[in-house]
């Protein structure tokens, strides 16, 4: 899913996912989106979830001059709409061989009913072996909070890095 | 027993502000939480809990967030964990745990956080 001429932008970045941008993005999600409350926080959650997974995990890094934080993630996020869903998608370099593994667990998470992935996700919520594994309880979060499939691409950029690409979606008449 | 009082900052509204107070044996955890490193942000307040709850035997653990992270929710889970254990050997355990009534999401988080830390907490919509 891209953003494409059926879709209203709402907002996009790209460069460093530095914290106090993604809090400063997440308040404006929270306070000044114009849809029902439950719709914008849940656009909230997936975005802070989405987000700091490509701050945390990005395989494209830069200092953040601060030695509490050390490097930040660089990647790209858009959040966009059509009539039906409010669109939350971010892109991120990966090493090839973390390829296979989202999409796995994108595949896994796609594959699950809304009780097995709360079982999955408290059976994973101690699991921190492996660096993609944070990510993985994470990507679990956002599939039960928009409680739709979610959409990935990976895209091999050069011999050594793809380009991971992963968009939630959120139904804007949420009211329940 | 010192208490311990951690104040938020508007340009840092990623943490919670926290008060843990000797006196009245109470640990209270407010506002927002998606920092960094949750477990290094924590770690400090479970040992404080922990000492609490060897030198004095109870605590009552207010928790007011209106956010956290899947990073804080592995963080929180252990010290529900620890809560729990305490309270099998007789420990006076109290959690209350106030959340915004418009976002059954984090209601239903909470729920199942208390629910694999194997702890019941009095839930407050506010």
């Amino acid at each position: 899913m891209k953003h494409n001429s059926s879709t209203t932008p709402i907002m996009s970045y790209q460069g460093p996912f530095f914290m106090d941008l993604l809090a400063a993005t997440s308040n404006w999600i929270r306070s000044s989106m114009l849809f029902h409350v439950r719709v914008k926080l849940k656009v909230h959650k997936i975005f802070i979830e989405l987000t700091q997974n490509v701050a945390h995990y990005s395989a494209e890094r830069t200092d953040t001059g601060t030695e509490i934080y050390g490097t930040c993630g660089l990647g790209r996020f858009d959040i966009f709409t059509d009539e039906e869903y409010v669109y939350i998608q971010t892109s991120n370099l990966i090493l090839h061989e973390h390829g296979p593994i989202l999409a796995g667990y994108c595949h896994q998470i796609n594959g699950m009913e809304p009780e097995q992935l709360k079982a999955f996700k408290a059976a994973n919520r101690n699991h921190r072996e492996m660096k993609t594994s944070a990510a993985h309880i994470g990507l679990i979060h956002v599939g039960i909070i928009s409680e739709q499939p979610l959409d990935f691409q990976i895209e091999e950029k050069d011999d050594k890095f793809s380009m991971f690409t992963v968009t939630a979606k959120v139904k804007t008449t949420e009211e329940n | 027993m010192k208490d311990l009082v951690l104040l938020t900052s508007p340009e840092t509204p990623y943490f919670p502000e926290i008060r843990c107070y000797y006196n009245s044996a109470e640990c209270r955890i407010m506002g927002e939480s998606y920092m960094e490193d949750a477990r290094k942000f924590y770690n400090p307040i479970t040992e404080w809990i922990q000492q609490m709850l060897e030198s004095e035997g109870k605590i009552k653990l207010s928790v007011r967030l209106i956010y956290f992270n899947t990073s804080t929710s592995r963080t929180l889970l252990q010290m529900l964990k620890m809560l729990a254990l305490y309270r099998q050997k007789g420990a006076n355990v109290q959690i209350e745990w106030s959340y915004p009534a418009e976002d059954p999401d984090l209601k239903n988080d909470i729920e199942d956080l208390c629910q694999e830390a194997g702890i019941d907490a009095h839930l407050i919509p506010m």
